[in-house]
């Protein structure tokens, strides 16, 4: 006989062990695949999904020449090079640009209708780009584009310099200086002499700077600056080269002096350009609508296309702007973007490259004169020194700078979903980083990397201990065999076959029905989960899997095997129990041997075997909690970033005040949108100016003035805007916040009257505006509050938005802790510089151009109001945004209120356009028309195509914009979902294994039973009693270790939270903060169902073998002795 | 003398069809009270099998046992294990002692397993007479193989059942001991009336008994009776 038939034997006869065994590994190997595969798919999934979002190349240089051009298809390590030259920006389509095959094939492009173009004359648009710009194309339609490109100008500098020395020379003196002539003389008047000596120095220089005014008095009375005139001519030529059709749109200025001859000629030949603009006109028809790519690539700043065309097209364009008879426009570069695409390098292909590409010096833009240039002011100049010039460039300057940065902040209320730094790559050549992101550190790829290691671990263990507890009862047998002539290495040989035997069942078992779970799993959540799952098999990992399948199995065998062949051909490998030697007593009192104490005194001489199997349960059911709170743990991303912020599911923003029927209108069209659930809509009025008597002494104010960049302070405190120096304390002194405008029948206003922790509000005066809830969040000193820190406004603005800025700066700086959660009531600071029921100024500007048309608003609007409740901190749940970025001092008005300080929020949109709405809000009134937002929310956590269509089509028919953050929701959501699964499957084949092991060791434990069970029915023992019993074990086992693991998790969970909180809070309060918070979500009854799982499944394992054991007679039992 | 224990009938088999093994065939036997019955046969010939039945530690496959002329087989789990626990005492080849408990432990477990009062004078007596008075606190690891056969006829003997079933009690003995132990049982029957049945191989041993049952291949072939030598 065979070894191997005698392996093969062996098993038949041990076919409970052999099953467990069999099982154990089936099990093995079925999750491990599963995992695997599971882990695969989603992996797999992003990655398909970001190539599709986020094209298919792997780097790119953008604004390129054709000298790089030509130097990147002449690489060897690129395969690919998709090339798109931008022709410029048109006034429908976006920008311009146009595309080749392999920019197509790498750009993983979706058409939404029709086809790509490939004639000269046809263009692709970018569906966003439609709905920007209200197109109402379709396939087939004409389209007029018409592409500006600005044209730099010439140094106007340099122009007013000569210029000026020029009208100098001809006699005329600018007023600037004479201005300066004239003040001079203004302080001589205002002198008081105190000697006759000093009286008649004054007269004397009066009479000096008299003549010299008279100088520059001309003949007819006119000074000589008077004499300066100016023209503006506009002019545009035009060409037409073949479709296309070029016009230079010229500005031109001409200062000269009263009297000189003025026309055209004169003024092209020698006036200056202040605008110049060339315009492309062509006509082309649409064959295709390209899904939305551009705010999804990877491209920082650079601009691509939004209007694709052919090469062809492209060239017809390239020789009408070069190739034209009206100017000499070579100077302007029309750039490439390159998008490199390497089979070999991949994403390393920029890592390889980017050495060889720096950046190309970007030449300094043109200074936006232009928007600023008025030629009356630089008359005033003309006649002047160079450094005149010099000066009123610089004055120019300074004027605008104020104007620059007040609509610096301009930004939408929406905020970045984790209010997080975000780095801005302002690089030429680069990563396609979102397509390629650094998965091998995933969560999802460190968990699959662990559960292999735990079943591996758990395999190894199971195999283990069965194949040792088998070995003991196989004593007998294997002494058999060495007594027969049988070497170690041929015992050695039967295990290593049985061993055989087992990967057999278990890779031919565990590895179909792994794939066949996979399968159902990635079904069943496409199905039920409404995902997209891809089913993906990752050979490599699927390899490593099941190597680590096998090596568990051997590796769990080894130990047993050295048992095996050491097992001693004669005597007993067992040790007799010890015991403690009674001392015998004179008057000894004899214990009552009732069942009970029977057992109790068996449990003392085997504690050892006791206490396994009462350690493997406790590892199960400490696995079981484990994995609950491990996949609790998974959604706190979701649970803090969503839900503890109530962060909407969208949010649709007006960049004005809507007018309340067009609210309610829109109010009623959202709602009928199929899964609206809820629309809170509430208008925001920023640039609010707060005062109060005690604002000079708040801390936390200070400490924030302290901490911002000083071109930033002037945004939040109006002492370091010159321009409201003469002002009125409450406007020269106020601090510079928002104010939200809410309804008082709203939900919002029911969250936040609830909310209220000072005071109380007056329903009647809160709606008139007489009484308003103050938003002060509150703070926990740092460790750095005394110390200096200094921020620089880059790293600021770039870290940063408005409203999360002193949250950041005070977090940065280790100043203070600001929070709104109510976790922290205890423990916190509340803000005391402005108590409920104080009067506070609120003031806005009138953003009016005063004074003749030559100042920017100072005129203002003041209302007092009291201060009726102030919020510190949210009941749980939150309220965003506040939650998310705690802006201090926050006003929260009723919407009439609110309206009183921004009267123009009342009209919404009126007749005027929205790009006029649009450009009076970039230049003259950034803040006089409020805000209006809404929050949406919808019915489920899954984002919704036809959901999202139908909102954009409401927010673009109104010319707002909408923000999506059901998708990043779901995107955690489903990130959390997986983590579950994957936690959920280790957890569930890590308790499986041990619940085999402690299954195993107690059929074992049973099975050495039997013959003291045997000898105790002789005695007459019943079957209810030895029921009873180990009912009675199972239960004080299972009960015993519930109670251990649930008071080790949460020591566990006790210790981890209290040295990751910020603060020291009591043990109570600890504990109060963990069930209120931080478990508010847990899943309590899982938890319990599964523990009572555990507790039954405990009993019926100790109970179910004995069973088996009391229902045979005594004789059997005794007789297993010897077996 | 009265009959404590009848047999009627008793068959007991292993297994079916041709691998079927009959350990005993149609026995019938009656066990009378305060006589020691020694049941001889060859290895394999059923005499354990047919002890087993006769205490209740066994099913038969058919036939019935009277035990006081209660049906014994007819009786419910529970009141099986009972009726072992009050009525019938048992001493094996391996003594089968509890070797967590102590020796006084071990005897008294049947009483206390019957939650019954202790009857002290018995217990002194059986004690005295089995010479383990000075061993009462030791483990059965720590006696020697005659001690530990004392302790389980000790134990038999303590609960005053109405017989002791013996199964090879000296089996494991050496000879010396195993004389000693059999002139003890047969002292013990005679001092306390007790009916014994003793199963054993060796006919020198059986010699001691007042009775002696032969089996061969499952069968009673002989029944004798030592104190006339008759053969029934």
């Amino acid at each position: 006989m065979k070894i191997k038939d005698i392996a093969k034997k062996g098993l038949k006869g041990r076919k409970r062990d052999t099953l467990l065994i069999k099982l154990v590994i089936t099990l093995s190997f079925v999750f491990i695949i599963t995992s695997i595969i599971f882990q695969s798919s989603t992996e797999k999934t992003k990655s398909e999904q970001a190539l599709d979002l986020y094209g298919q190349w792997h780097a790119a240089y953008l604004e390129g020449n054709e000298e790089i051009l030509k130097k990147l298809k002449s690489e060897k390590d690129i395969d690919k090079v998709g090339v798109s030259r931008v022709i410029g920006e048109s006034d429908k389509c976006g920008v311009v640009g146009t595309f080749n095959k392999e920019l197509i094939d790498m750009g993983k492009f979706s058409l939404y209708k029709g086809n790509y173009p490939t004639k000269d004359n046809e263009i692709m648009l970018e569906l966003n780009q439609m709905s920007k710009m209200n197109l109402d194309l379709d396939v087939g339609q004409k389209i007029q584009v018409a592409i500006t490109i600005p044209r730099t100008t010439g140094d106007l500098k340099q122009y007013l310099k000569d210029l000026s020395k020029e009208f100098r020379n001809k006699g005329v003196i600018s007023a600037y200086e004479i201005n300066k002539i004239w003040n001079e003389l203004r302080k001589l008047e205002e002198l008081k002499p105190e000697s006759e000596k000093e009286k008649k120095e004054i007269e004397e220089k009066k009479i000096e700077l008299g003549k010299k005014l008279e100088k520059y008095q001309g003949d007819r009375g006119y000074w000589s600056y008077q004499q300066i005139r100016y023209n503006n001519h506009h002019e545009t030529p035009f060409e037409q080269i073949g479709d296309v059709v070029l016009i230079s749109s010229n500005n031109y200025t001409y200062f000269y002096i009263d009297g000189e001859k003025v026309n055209p000629e004169v003024i092209r030949q020698d006036g200056f350009i202040e605008e110049q603009k060339i315009i492309l006109k062509k006509e082309f028809i649409v064959t295709g609508i390209l899904q939305t790519y551009s705010d999804k690539w990877d491209v920082g700043d650079y601009k691509v296309p939004n209007a694709f065309i052919t090469e062809e097209g492209g060239k017809t364009f390239t020789d009408a702007f070069y190739g034209t008879k009206i100017g000499d426009f070579s100077d302007h570069e029309m750039g490439y973007n390159i998008f490199l695409s390497s089979d070999l390098l991949k994403e390393n292909l920029y890592k390889n490259l980017h050495t060889k590409y720096p950046d190309r010096t970007k030449e300094i833009e043109q200074d936006t004169i232009s928007k600023t240039y008025d030629p009356w002011y630089f008359a005033h100049y003309l006649g002047g020194t160079e450094q005149d010039i010099d000066k009123a460039f610089k004055e120019l300057d300074a004027w605008k700078e104020p104007r620059n940065k007040e609509g610096e902040d301009n930004s939408l209320e929406v905020i970045d979903e984790l209010g997080k730094e975000m780095e801005i790559n302002l690089s030429n050549f680069r990563k396609n980083t979102l397509a390629y992101p650094d998965t091998t550190g995933s969560t999802e790829y460190v968990l699959t990397l662990t559960i292999i290691a735990i079943i591996f671990i758990a395999t190894a263990l199971a195999i283990f201990q069965i194949f040792l507890t088998q070995m003991k009862r196989r004593s007998r047998k294997l002494v058999l065999l060495k007594s027969i002539g049988a070497t170690k290495a041929q015992i050695l040989n039967i295990i290593f076959h049985e061993g055989l035997y087992f990967l057999r069942t278990g890779i031919l078992i565990g590895v179909p029905g792994g794939l066949i779970l996979s399968v159902i799993i990635v079904h069943g959540m496409n199905i039920f989960g409404k995902r997209d799952l891809q089913y993906h098999i990752e050979p490599s990992l699927l390899l490593l899997g099941i190597l680590a399948g096998i090596l568990s199995l051997f590796i769990g065998m080894v130990v047993p095997m050295i048992f095996a062949i050491k097992i001693p051909l004669v005597g007993t490998m067992s040790k007799p129990p010890k015991h403690t030697k009674k001392k015998l007593k004179e008057n000894r009192k004899l214990h009552y041997q009732s069942f009970n104490r029977i057992n109790w005194e068996y449990f003392k001489l085997n504690k050892g075997k006791t206490f396994i199997s009462f350690g493997i349960s406790l590892i199960t059911i400490t696995i079981i909690v484990s994995t609950i709170f491990l996949s609790y743990s998974s959604f706190n991303n979701y649970k803090d970033t969503v839900m503890a912020n109530s962060r909407p599911d969208y949010v649709m923003e007006a960049i004005y005040g809507e007018s309340s029927r067009q609210i309610e209108a829109l109010e009623e069209e959202i709602g009928e949108i199929q899964g609206v659930e809820s629309v809170e809509v509430y208008k925001v009025g920023k640039q609010l100016f707060l005062w109060h008597n005690n604002l000079k002494e708040d801390k936390i104010l200070n400490d924030f003035e302290k901490l911002l960049p000083k071109e930033l302070k002037r945004n939040y405190f109006n002492k370091y805007n010159t321009s409201y120096e003469e002002f009125d304390k409450y406007i020269s002194d106020a601090y510079i916040t928002k104010v939200y405008g809410i309804s008082k029948d709203s939900k919002n206003f029911e969250k936040y009257s609830k909310a209220i922790t000072e005071g109380k509000i007056d329903l009647d005066k809160f709606n008139t505006g007489e009484e308003i809830i103050l938003l002060a969040p509150m703070y926990l000193p740092g460790e750095n509050i005394n110390k200096d820190v200094v921020f620089g406004k880059r790293e600021v603005l770039s870290s940063t938005n408005e409203d999360n800025r002193m949250d950041w700066l005070f977090n940065k700086s280790k100043y203070y802790k600001l929070s709104h959660d109510e976790r922290y009531s205890n423990y916190y600071k509340k803000q005391n510089s402005i108590k409920s029921g104080d009067t506070i100024y609120l003031s806005t500007t009138r953003e009016g151009i005063m004074g003749g048309g030559d100042s920017y608003g100072t005129d203002s609007l003041n209302k007092k109001v009291k201060v009726g409740g102030i919020i510190h901190y949210f009941p749980k749940g939150g309220a965003w945004p506040f939650s998310n970025t705690k802006p201090n001092y926050i006003v929260i008005s009723s919407i009439t209120g609110m309206e009183k300080l921004y009267p123009a929020s009342i009209y919404g949109l009126g007749k005027t356009e929205i790009n006029e709405m649009q450009l009076m809000i970039d230049t003259l009134h950034p803040y006089k028309f409020g805000r209006t937002i809404w929050h949406i929310n919808t019915d489920s956590k899954t984002s919704d195509v036809v959901q999202d269509a139908s909102l954009l089509s409401v927010a673009h028919n109104n010319n707002y914009t909408i923000y999506n953050y059901k998708e990043s929701s779901s995107r955690l959501y489903h990130e959390a979902f997986n983590n579950v699964l994957i936690i959920g499957l280790l957890g569930i084949t890590a308790a499986i294994i041990a619940c085999i092991i402690l299954y195993n060791i107690l059929i074992s434990k049973m099975e050495q039973d039997k013959n003291r069970i045997g000898i105790l029915q002789a005695m007459g023992v019943t079957k209810e009693e030895f029921s009873k019993h180990y009912i009675k074990v199972g239960a004080i086992t299972g009960g015993l270790a519930l109670i251990i693991a649930n008071i080790g998790l949460a020591l566990v969970f006790l210790l981890t939270s209290i040295t990751s909180m910020d603060i020291s809070m009591s043990l109570g309060g600890t504990i109060k903060d963990i069930f209120l918070y931080k478990l508010w979500l847990y899943p309590w009854s899982i938890h319990l169902l599964l523990c009572i799982l555990f507790f039954v499944l405990t009993v019926l394992m100790y109970y179910l073998p004995s069973k088996n054991i009391i229902k045979q007679s005594p004789v059997e039992n005794i007789r297993s002795l010897s077996r | 003398m009265a009959v404590i224990l009848k047999a009627v009938d008793i068959e007991k088999t292993y297994g079916k069809g041709q691998l079927k093994v009959e350990a005993l065939k149609s026995t019938n036997l009656e066990i009378e009270e305060g006589v020691f019955h020694a049941i001889i046969g060859k290895s394999g010939s059923g005499k354990s099998t047919l002890l087993h039945i006769l205490g209740g530690l066994d099913k038969p496959t058919c036939g019935k046992l009277y035990l006081e002329n209660e049906s014994v087989f007819d009786l419910k789990d529970k009141e099986l294990a009972i009726l072992r626990r009050r009525r019938i005492g048992f001493v094996f080849q391996s003594f089968n002692l509890l070797q967590e408990h102590t020796v006084v432990e071990n005897i008294l477990m049947p009483i206390h397993l019957d939650s019954r009062e202790v009857d002290e004078e018995h217990f002194n007596k059986v004690i005295s007479t089995l010479g383990i008075g000075e061993k009462l606190n030791y483990y059965p690891d720590e006696l020697s193989g005659g001690e530990r056969q004392r302790v389980a006829i000790a134990r038999a003997l303590v609960s005053k059942p109405a017989i002791i079933l013996a199964d090879e009690p000296t089996g494991n003995l050496d000879e010396k001991t195993g004389d000693e132990v059999i002139k003890l049982i047969k002292d013990l029957a005679k001092e306390f009336n007790q009916t014994i049945v003793l199963v054993t191989h060796d006919l020198e041993i059986a010699q001691n008994a007042d009775r002696v049952i032969t089996l061969i291949d499952g069968e009673i072939s002989s029944v004798i009776d030592n104190s006339d030598s008759q053969k029934i």
